[in-house]
């Protein structure tokens, strides 16, 4: 457990040191300032007119829209954070190193796991803000919010460990950046695959593994609105296990790759 | 005079002996696809199938000391047990989700129960669960091919239908585009004659 702390304190630090978690940090809030400014505008103008209608109050898509934003961006956000993490240490060389030290790859890489994805907490939390804001313009559904910032960090933990598997099996950065972003957007876009597997009578069979494998089936309806379902946080919590156990796997091949 | 001809097992082979692994995995592949996604396993899955066991077969008689390495050799050693450990390990994950997928847990958590009964619709129900001179009922979902999501949330809604019934109330949904006729399907107690 101790091994694990040291590699995530380490880690973690990094984070607080690069300037490109500063970047991505700086992007996403401004992207996300902006779109949340002008949603809120045309909310409030829709609102008055309903209100002068007898109606009125915060609608669910402006609760989960900066979860649901942040979920989109984690194709963006996931592979910057995380392309450096053992993409760098086997390019330096400083993965052999670390590997002489008394504690076994999976600490090494749980410990890893853990600091990008604390780091990523610290992005979301930031976000809380647009909920406050919200708070002051009407009265939002606290168990819509909630169940939307649970979702988008179970998510963005899924997305996180998923490029951490390209970042193990290159030394190239940019390599496992783009790697990684191809496969969190197919995953992203599962589900609009999905759609386009129901039209075709041949391949109708598949639209249901399909969109149970990609992100959103498992965000999007549910846990962005308000609905808890085991399937959904099974599904974020195994995705992690599983592509952290990969990762692993992928790290232990120095031991007695040729 | 030294002798210019390269030897048979000199000469670089027409076809890479790579190319053959490529094709194999490529065919085995397709025949996985076609196995997961029909319904029957077609034509193309038994032709993918087949030429990927030929393209094996080819690379080994094309490289037989590669193949020979790849069976006893140290990555072969380490590399199978890790890829075994790997696929069991993930079989046995794709068997928690589906185990957990199975167990239905929900749960509701906006403040306006928007995705399940209000107390009065509860009372209501209930009562048509207890009436024993009251038919049972089958609800029927029509969803389109985009409407997935909405499925989702409407599960929520309609399982407490079901529940709060005692099983009255069933309810089953069905894809708009399904061709098979809706009087096959009993509704409300009553059959088409």
């Amino acid at each position: 457990m101790s091994a694990i702390f040291a590699v995530f304190k380490r880690e973690l630090a990094l984070y607080f040191r690069s300037p490109i978690a500063y970047a991505v940090a700086f992007a996403m809030l401004l992207f996300l300032g902006i779109l949340f400014n002008g949603n809120l505008a045309q909310s409030v103008a829709f609102n008055v007119s309903v209100a002068q209608q007898g109606g009125g109050g915060v609608t669910a898509s402006d609760l989960n829209l900066a979860p649901a934003l942040i979920t989109f961006l984690m194709f963006l956000i996931g592979p910057l954070l995380t392309m450096r993490l053992l993409a760098e240490e086997a390019r330096e060389g400083t993965i052999e190193v670390l590997m002489t030290l008394p504690m076994n790859e999976a600490q090494f890489i749980i410990g890893k796991f853990l600091a990008v994805w604390s780091y990523y907490t610290v992005l979301l939390l930031l976000t809380v803000i647009y909920h406050l804001i919200l708070t002051l313009v009407g009265v939002p559904d606290a168990g819509v919010a909630f169940g939307a910032y649970l979702g988008a960090w179970l998510y963005g933990g899924a997305v996180l460990a998923i490029c951490m598997i390209w970042s193990a099996v290159t030394e190239d950065q940019i390599v496992a950046a783009f790697l990684s972003a191809a496969t969190v957007l197919v995953l992203y876009l599962a589900e609009v695959a999905a759609v386009s597997l129901t039209g075709s009578p041949t391949l109708a069979n598949a639209a249901g593994f399909v969109r149970e494998l990609g992100l959103q089936a498992h965000f999007g309806a549910t846990l962005a609105n308000g609905i808890i379902r085991a399937e959904d946080i099974a599904y974020f919590v195994l995705m992690m296990i599983g592509a952290l156990f990969i990762t692993t796997r992928i790290v232990e091949t120095r031991r007695w790759r040729a | 005079m030294t002798d210019q001809t390269p030897k048979m097992d000199e000469q670089e082979a027409f076809i890479p002996p790579y190319y053959m692994l490529i094709l194999a995995v490529a065919g085995l592949v397709v025949a996985l696809a076609v196995l997961v996604t029909q319904p029957t396993f077609t034509v193309v899955g038994w032709g993918a199938l087949g030429i990927g066991a030929l393209a094996l077969v080819a690379w080994v008689l094309m490289a037989p000391d590669q193949a020979k390495a790849v069976i006893t050799g140290r990555t072969a050693r380490f590399g199978g047990t890790s890829l075994v450990v790997t696929a069991v390990f993930i079989v046995a994950l794709i068997a928690i989700y589906v185990f957990i997928r199975g167990q239905n847990w929900r749960a509701d958590l906006t403040e306006r129960d928007t995705f399940s009964l209000t107390t009065e619709s509860r009372q209501a129900i209930a009562g048509i669960g207890a009436d024993p001179n009251l038919p049972s009922v089958k609800l029927l979902a029509f969803y389109g091919a985009s409407q997935a999501g909405r499925r989702d949330q409407d599960t929520l809604l309609f399982d407490d239908y079901a529940q709060t019934s005692a099983g009255k109330i069933r309810w089953c949904s069905r894809s708009s585009s399904d061709p098979s006729p809706i009087s096959y399907i009993p509704l409300s107690g009553t059959r088409p004659r």
